[in-house]
């Protein structure tokens, strides 16, 4: 059973969406910025999300499946486990060839030794590239839509219609990909075609009052005696959402085009898919709160 | 090696959590982020594991062999007690710490290291010859940069590590480093397998 665990975590290792190139064509993520420009122009088919922050800011969002991703999905798994079985037969052959020579061997033969056999991916113990990787939406740090005079930073992306999780703050920077992920709880939201949805501002110093080194310290004092603990109850919630409010302005280029506050429901948690920090998103009222790692969804009050 | 709920349990040991009655008087902080509370209203369904449901109960407790805790700190150990320790919750019977453990280090396994800024660094005297020094201080700065990255990993996990287990409430206890490699493990660059993790 764990190597067959173990074979289906390596798979999900080397999988990657490329293996699905051979299968009719299917954009998972479909979104792009929209260019600081003097007018913008909403489609009819896509939907947009708008938000600021203080500074340039890198934002994961992911899309949840639903209609055509379902069967689109299924196509891709079963093309990557056809490519992972074709490399099976490719090892199971080297395999082969290695035991017919350790046996053929003398006992003690120098540097000859048991050689390992791969698990054989099957339908039940492959693990393709998780949805969530694959509809994950980067917004920013670049392609800012504007930049205000007191430095804070907005950005307008065009992405498919659907219901979207606030997954963390990531950057991709080269094969790189850092930053930390809401794993422990989130929220989502529904983005629907031809319009814009608002979602206010991301905070990434932990919320009113709390800065951002407070954070880090919280992170990385909690639960030591004889070291400061007044913010340690917060530990590393760093990244904060300010819901879109009439006290918010929004651009004026966005005035004649419908924009719409987000709106807002819990978004449980979600494994950690790229090996980041982890973090989850501070309570928001009438939204969600904690009870320890428990979600509260307040939105059925509403 | 142990097999079944013995290894189940040792891996509970292995990722630093124990459910006792009372614990050794070291550094302790409660979390101020917990409350469990009486829930009145729904909890998201999705609050869940996302790594599934874990099979073991309490009975399974009565193989557990608890490890040392009790030491006279020094300030020594006081220094690096953010990388030794265990966590503890008062009222909270094994199975359930197991779960939260098992959940935890979930999110803490498989890590990435990405160290800004790190630079490649010149050793002079490493290769001899101009081109033998460039390729030297390559490779040298190859091996400082995997060096800074695997304890970047390290670093990460127990953050994630801490991170989880505070939002489910535990308070976590400093020990020294020698009581805390009797039954733990760090985890870089080479996962420990599922195997070496139950040990």
């Amino acid at each position: 059973m764990r190597g067959a665990l173990s074979c289906a975590i390596a798979a999900l290792s080397f999988v990657s969406p490329a293996a699905f190139a051979a299968t009719p064509a299917y954009d998972f993520q479909a979104s792009e910025p929209v260019k600081d420009k003097p007018t913008v122009a909403l489609a009819s088919d896509r939907a947009y999300v708008y938000l600021r922050s203080a500074a340039a800011i890198p934002i994961y969002l992911v899309r949840e499946p639903e209609g055509a991703d379902l069967a689109a999905y299924d196509r891709f798994r079963a093309a990557a486990l056809a490519e992972a079985r074709e490399k099976y037969a490719k090892k199971l052959a080297a395999y082969q060839a290695e035991v017919k020579q350790a046996k053929s061997a003398p006992v003690g033969t120098y540097g000859v030794v048991p050689p390992f056999k791969d698990v054989e991916p099957t339908a039940e113990n492959f693990e393709a590239t998780p949805f969530y990787m694959l509809s994950k939406v980067a917004i920013g740090p670049l392609n800012r839509f504007a930049k205000g005079s007191s430095g804070e930073s907005a950005y307008l992306h065009a992405l498919k219609p659907g219901t979207y999780r606030l997954y963390g703050a990531i950057a991709e920077t080269g094969n790189a990909i850092t930053g930390t992920c809401l794993c422990m709880g989130s929220v989502r939201f529904t983005a629907r075609a031809g319009e814009v949805v608002d979602m206010g501002r991301v905070l990434m110093d932990g919320g009113p009052g709390i800065s951002a080194g407070d954070v880090m310290k919280a992170a990385l004092t909690f639960g030591l005696a004889g070291k400061p603990k007044g913010k340690s109850a917060i530990d590393a919630e760093g990244l904060a959402l300010e819901p879109a409010t009439a006290a918010i302005p929004v651009d004026p280029r966005l005035a004649a085009l419908k924009v719409r506050a987000a709106d807002f429901r819990p978004s449980g948690k979600l494994p950690n898919y790229y090996g980041l920090r982890i973090d989850r998103l501070p309570a928001i009222a009438g939204v969600m709160r904690y009870e320890r790692d428990r979600i509260v969804d307040l939105t059925a009050a509403k | 090696m142990t097999t079944g709920v013995g290894s189940r349990v040792a891996a509970l040991l292995a990722a630093g959590v124990l459910c006792v009655a009372s614990v050794a008087a070291t550094a302790q902080e409660t979390p101020a982020a917990a409350g469990a509370g009486t829930a009145t209203q729904a909890y998201l369904p999705d609050s869940a594991s996302p790594f599934g449901p874990v099979a073991i109960s309490n009975e399974d407790a009565k193989t557990v062999t608890m490890p040392a805790l009790a030491f006279t700190e020094t300030p020594a150990d006081a220094d690096d007690f953010d990388k030794y320790y265990y966590f503890h919750r008062a009222d909270t019977d094994f199975a359930t710490a197991y779960a939260d453990i098992v959940e935890c280090d979930g999110f803490a396994r498989g890590l990435r290291a990405v160290v800004a800024g790190t630079p490649t660094v010149y050793v002079p005297g490493s290769a001899a010859g101009v081109a033998g020094g460039i390729i030297g201080s390559a490779v040298i700065g190859t091996i400082f940069n995997r060096i800074s990255a695997s304890a970047e990993i390290r670093r990460v996990r127990r953050v994630n590590m801490r991170r989880c287990m505070n939002f489910k409430g535990y308070a976590r206890y400093g020990l020294p480093k020698g009581l805390w490699e009797a039954f733990n493990f760090e985890e870089s660059f080479s996962a420990v397998g599922a195997e070496e993790r139950a040990i």
